[in-house]
């Protein structure tokens, strides 16, 4: 499935759902990376890392590692993103949360 | 006055200007504290007004109230009265960045669960403007159900109606009942789980629910410490049980609160033009470019650099001649003695070891303060991410390391940008092997004393700078690996996330700059500042006592007071710094010296050595004129005197062969670049990290590394060129 990591510079994908339940996938929802929202990738940093993206009208700076775990709709999937954030239906919360997590509390 | 003061908290998002608004209600008078045990810092102030007084604390920027840390719950706790010895807040102001209003009501939805007053201060309400952004903030406050101001804090715009609307809301008594942002069912649950739960001290119900909603979070680690397994268990069972009506939590909980942002917001947004972030767009193509971003910020940092390396030296020597100038007066009213040595040698130098850092402190965060205001720093830490990885850090610990090469006091203290707390205390721990300033008068000294004078390339290369460039490695060779075992070891734990929002560029606001520095000054002269003064004092007294001083006094005396061409001067100074000299090996630190020779022998030291470097424990640079006293040559030397050079070369153990030789002279600076001699740096990381642990560890391990590497550099270094 495609991550946000792989995108292009100034390509546009639709955030399908964010893998974890730690500190890192917390900050991301925090921040903004919701199922449906619309990421705009923008640019690698000079050494290949971090990058940076703009979501929910922010820029937003982060590791790849961090970025292989936001996955995207699949292109043409559902309704068209539009980056002003209008989420139109989330995708089904089917397997959303990997059930490593269901480990983490013990 | 007859009630007491009532309690306002500041809490917001990063990057929402929330620090300028803080200064713009409190003015200057600002009190800095940590709260007990953690280091995030509690910054209180005061609305001075007609109305009343009121006690402003302004909490660290925050994107949510899910608290992954000690330092994250403490902020909570002062939110929800769960912290001992804490007053009860009174209400709450949330300052919400109108630029990024949907992703800001995040906050403000966990803020609204707490049953508490809340305002929100809708600030940068200028630049949502002139993006063509409207904010209907009747509407907005009627869909909240809590007042909206909108305001411009760096334009100073709408302050006086904020103000007017913290003291109605402060005269308001009526109940305020907890919003339900998330779905019924789980406050259902959590209400059950509350009332069978049979623990005598509950913390509050919003941080149960954290306990159940954050799976390994702090809260559930908090309050399993109070219970039994069986209670545990039942815990487990609960968040299950949610579970598997209502789906994984994180998503449930961030569905929700982003479900509620966007009904909160319907009809309250409108945009007349496509939101552009086009100043930005333009900034960032220049400073985050894969060529010219590297090359700005290489020279911006090499200016910087520059500046606390250099520039600092005027007002530095400034402050060395007042503290000159003083001991003359001193000198020149009172008469050779105890107390004459303890104002001049103890009082003057010590408050004189406190005052020259400040230069260097004030130009670095004058700096820092600037590229954090303007929305530089977060670009920063994006460009060097990469290289910081080396050493299990982040990009955000690059400039507090850089700025260590000058002097690790103010590194120590600009690690405060860094929030991760295991991330910051690696920096802080790193941060004294850099090589700063005040290791290079050893360096130039040994240099200039052992080092053969060879050159290349036509002088271009030479000898003496490529030993210099290698005592700048040592450090940080050293750094990169102790960093990552830290983490891996005292500091291990979850990986911190990187993610960092990289605002809108903005010009900085001259007032918040300022304060900062002044901040930054004040905090190091009280709080770090008094205990590096009774230091020295300390070890002013280990270096006098007890040693017969009489004939020294007496020669002083003597030397003041002459007036005749005839008086045989220059015999009685030859004298006073044969008694300083001897006066010196008698006083504790002396013996210590002598007593310490056996350990200091495999590094190729005699004792003399070994009192130089006993003295130089408070402050490095103080081994030149320890080393100009114990030679007889009196404390007035510097690294370029030529007395003490050829002093140093002349030196000979019992049986005709010299002190130093190359190997000595490297393993001295080895030594010196390796070992934690700053009482200040030690001061300021015991104030940094708000405890004793870490100071004490830093000298260990420092001063165990700077031995062992100086033995391995003297006995492999001897047989080399030996």
């Amino acid at each position: 499935m495609l991550t946000l990591d792989q995108l292009r510079p100034g390509e546009v994908g639709e955030i399908f759902r964010i893998e974890g339940c730690d500190g890192i996938s917390c900050r991301l929802r925090e921040m903004g990376f919701v199922p449906g929202e619309a990421v705009r990738f923008l640019s690698k940093a000079p050494l290949g890392d971090p990058l940076s993206c703009l979501i929910q009208g922010s820029r937003i700076a982060l590791r790849g590692s961090e970025a292989r775990r936001v996955f995207l709709a699949p292109p043409g999937g559902s309704t068209q993103p539009s980056l002003s954030g209008a989420a139109s239906g989330f995708p089904e919360p089917s397997g959303r949360c990997g059930s490593g997590c269901q480990q983490m509390g013990r | 006055m007859s009630t007491p003061t009532r309690r306002v908290v500041l809490v917001g998002n990063p990057n929402t200007g929330k620090s300028t608004l803080f200064g713009v209600l409190s003015g200057m008078n600002v009190r800095t504290a940590n709260y007990p045990g953690v280091t995030i810092e509690k910054k209180v102030g005061w609305l001075a007004d007609p109305r009343g007084v009121v006690e402003l604390v302004d909490l660290p920027g925050t994107y949510s109230l899910s608290p992954r840390s000690p330092d994250e719950l403490v902020a909570v706790e002062v939110l929800t009265g769960d912290l001992p010895g804490e007053p009860d807040v009174d209400l709450i102001v949330c300052v919400v960045n109108a630029t990024l209003l949907r992703r800001n009501l995040f906050l403000v939805s966990q803020l609204l669960e707490l049953g508490k007053p809340v305002i929100v201060a809708l600030n940068m309400i200028d630049s949502a403007r002139s993006r063509g952004l409207h904010i209907d903030c009747e509407r907005l406050a009627a869909n909240l159900g809590v007042p909206v101001f909108a305001l411009s804090a760096s334009r100073r715009e709408g302050i006086e109606e904020l103000k007017t609307g913290i003291h109605t809301e402060l005269t308001r008594q009526a109940a305020i009942a907890p919003q339900r942002p998330l779905p019924e069912r789980f406050y259902e649950h959590c209400e059950d789980f509350i009332a069978s739960s049979e623990l005598p001290d509950l913390p509050s119900r919003y941080l149960v629910e954290r306990a159940i909603l954050d799976r390994g979070g702090e809260a559930e680690r908090q309050l399993r410490k109070s219970m039994s397994s069986a209670q545990q268990d039942r815990l487990l069972q609960i968040r299950e049980r949610i579970e598997s009506e209502l789906g994984p939590l994180s998503d449930v909980e961030c569905d929700s609160r982003y479900a509620w942002a966007k009904r909160q917001t319907e009809g309250v947004l409108g945009t007349s033009e496509g939101a552009s972030h086009r100043p930005t767009q333009w900034l960032d193509g220049i400073l985050i470019h894969r060529v010219w971003g590297l090359a700005i910020f290489t020279l911006l940092m090499f200016f910087i650099f520059q500046v606390i390396y250099a520039w600092s030296g005027i007002p530095m020597d400034a402050i060395g001649a007042a503290q000159d100038f003083l001991t003359s007066q001193v000198e020149a009213v009172m008469a050779p003695g105890t107390l004459r040595s303890l104002l001049t040698d103890g009082v003057i130098a010590g408050v004189g070891s406190v005052v020259i850092f400040l230069p260097q402190i004030a130009m670095l965060f004058l700096f820092l303060a600037v590229l954090e205001d303007c929305g530089y720093m977060a670009r920063a830490a994006f460009l060097v991410d990469r290289v910081m990885g080396l050493f299990g850090l982040s990009g955000k610990s690059f400039l507090p390391l850089m700025s260590s090469f000058a002097c690790a006091v103010p590194g120590v203290m600009a690690t405060r940008v860094i929030e991760n707390r295991r991330d910051r205390f690696a920096t802080i721990l790193v941060a004294p092997f850099m090589s700063c300033s005040a290791r290079l008068p050893v360096y130039l000294l040994m240099i200039s004393a052992f080092v053969p004078a060879v050159s290349w390339a036509g002088g271009l290369i030479s000898l003496s700078g490529l030993v210099l460039m290698g005592m700048y490695f040592v450090g940080v060779v050293v750094a990169i690996p102790t960093a990552w075992l830290l983490k891996k070891t005292l500091l291990r734990g979850e990986a911190a996330p990187f993610v960092l929002e990289l605002p809108e560029y903005k010009i900085p606001d001259p007032w918040t700059v300022l304060r900062r520095v002044w901040d930054s000054c004040k905090a190091f002269l009280v709080r770090a500042g008094t205990l590096i003064f009774a230091a020295s004092i300390v070890i002013w007294a280990t270096a006098y006592w007890p040693a017969d001083h009489t004939r020294r006094h007496e020669l002083q005396r003597l030397i003041e007071s002459s007036t005749s061409d005839s008086d045989p001067i220059g015999s009685w100074q030859d004298e006073l710094k044969q008694v300083s000299a001897v006066a010196l090996e008698n006083s504790l630190l002396g013996r210590l010296g002598h007593a310490i020779e056996p350990i200091v022998r495999p590094l190729g030291w005699d004792w003399k050595i070994g009192v130089g470097a006993l003295a130089s424990f408070p402050a490095r640079e103080v081994i030149i004129a320890t080393l100009g006293t114990i030679y007889s040559l009196g404390g007035d030397v510097d690294e370029e005197s030529d007395g003490l050079i050829s002093a140093l070369r002349d030196a000979r153990w019992p049986d005709g062969r010299p002190v130093y030789n190359l190997p000595v002279a490297l393993s001295i600076m080895v030594f010196f670049a390796l070992c934690a001699q700053c009482v200040s740096t030690l001061l300021v990381i015991r104030r940094e990290t708000n405890s004793w642990r870490w100071p004490i560890l830093s000298f260990v391990y420092m001063t165990l590394l700077a031995y062992v590497g100086a033995l391995v550099t003297y006995q492999v270094s001897s047989r080399w060129f030996g």
